[in-house]
């Protein structure tokens, strides 16, 4: 059976789960790139002006990945009130991946009386047992985000690239801690494991406080499912992406949602 | 021709001599620290093909900040870094020998341009780039004029 995917905008995804666009989900480490073995902190909140903080993000599915695939050393996990933070050790030469997300569970109902509800959780059973017996139109989403950023000690490889094959993933060809103003950069993103052709991919830069229009940029992959672009300034932006895939033969879920949101920094030549 | 044979061979390994004359300027700054500073060269394909020196004061935590050189060559090494390596230097003239012998034997003909990066904790950072033909036979000089992290660099090549 051919599979299907709708590439849509994570901001149609978002509106289907019922979060207001205007929020920005990000990872923002204290810095990307190191020559010293150190301790990284990495900021996890929503806002809607980048990068300043705003409410916390749920570090419950938090984890970073070393070079050499393994659990790096992280500490000091805190949620405040206005953002959640974690602390990273880098030790090992090459590229670590924080990220959060995992997957989200999704409802919508109507109940006897015509209200359509919509609800989600991150644990499948106790978002079932939310839904009243008597509920029609029961519809159950699934969705798998990456919500992430990396940071580099000495040179970057691109172990920590490695596809799962699961949601959305970005395949560097560009590696995100060596990209540089007016140098072409070239990212590649994967839809469970194959190129997404045709992906719209948003470019927002920081700094969204202080200019009057939030000047995201829109980019397509093309048909290796790479997006091509060549910064013209210095500093951080974010990526974000989605894509859903209609699910006819699941037993519980109708719709696969995936998404990435990804940090990087471009650097002064 | 025996003896022929070991005279074109010495002169083929006899190396020129490359000279710096790096000029740290005097800064009028409430936080002064010594620049860190770092040359190598790179062909006319902006590749690096040798790192020559490194000033520094054996933290590594800063490396990163000569950005173009920990791009280029810094971040595949380690301690001990390559080139001539030494402590940083106070504002004023310096000398730096380059080591001639690894150059020769690295170099072969063509274009190349010596790049030196300066790189001040709270301050600035600046780079320049001197070109040289390989090999020379003449006496070579080169002057570039830095701007605010680097005042006048000369490069002297006496082959």
């Amino acid at each position: 059976m051919k599979t299907t995917y709708r590439l849509t905008l994570l901001f149609g995804m978002l509106t289907v789960c019922g979060t207001s666009q205007a929020h920005k989900r990000w990872l923002l480490p204290s810095i990307f790139s190191v020559s010293e073995a150190q301790w990284v902190a990495v900021d996890a909140s929503v806002s809607n002006n980048l990068f300043y903080v705003d409410r916390p993000w749920p570090l419950t599915s938090v984890s970073v990945t070393a070079p050499d695939g393994k659990p790096a050393k992280t500490d000091n996990l805190n949620e405040g009130h206005r953002r959640s933070s974690f602390d990273v050790y880098l030790d090992q030469p090459g590229t670590y991946r924080a990220s959060t997300g995992g997957d989200v569970f999704f409802v919508q109902y109507s109940s006897v009386d015509g209200e359509v509800t919509r609800d989600r959780a991150f644990d499948l059973s106790s978002l079932k047992a939310s839904v009243p017996a008597d509920a029609t139109a029961v519809n159950y989403a699934r969705s798998v985000s990456r919500l992430e950023t990396y940071m580099t000690l000495g040179a970057p490889d691109q172990k920590v690239f490695t596809p799962s094959g699961r949601g959305l993933e970005l395949k560097p060809v560009s590696h995100p801690n060596d990209l540089y103003v007016n140098e072409k950069v070239a990212l590649q993103f994967l839809v469970e494991g194959k190129p997404a052709v045709g992906l719209e991919v948003l470019m927002v830069w920081e700094g969204t406080r202080y200019r009057d229009e939030e000047g995201a940029i829109n980019l397509l992959t093309d048909d290796q499912g790479t997006i091509t672009f060549t910064p013209d300034r210095t500093g951080r932006f974010l990526l974000e992406a989605g894509a859903e895939k209609v699910l006819t033969e699941d037993p519980v879920f109708s719709t696969l949602y995936m998404t990435y949101i990804g940090t990087f920094e471009v650097l002064p030549q | 021709m025996k003896y022929l044979f070991c005279l074109l061979l010495s002169g083929w390994l006899q190396a020129a001599e490359f000279k710096l004359e790096i000029e740290i300027p005097q800064l009028q700054v409430a936080e002064y620290h010594a620049p860190y500073v770092a040359t190598w060269i790179e062909d006319d394909e902006r590749k690096a093909k040798l790192a020559t020196s490194l000033w520094y004061d054996q933290q590594d935590k800063w490396l990163k900040d000569i950005r173009q050189w920990w791009r280029k060559t810094g971040r595949y090494q380690s301690s001990p870094y390559d080139g001539v390596t030494g402590a940083t230097r106070r504002p004023g003239m310096h000398r730096l020998l380059l080591n001639d012998k690894t150059i020769a034997s690295t170099l072969r003909p063509g274009q190349y341009w010596l790049y030196i990066e300066a790189a001040r904790e709270v301050g600035g950072r600046e780079i320049l780039k001197l070109p040289f033909q390989w090999p020379l036979v003449e006496p070579y000089q080169y002057t570039a004029q830095g701007a605010h992290e680097l005042g006048k660099v000369t490069l002297i090549i006496q082959p």
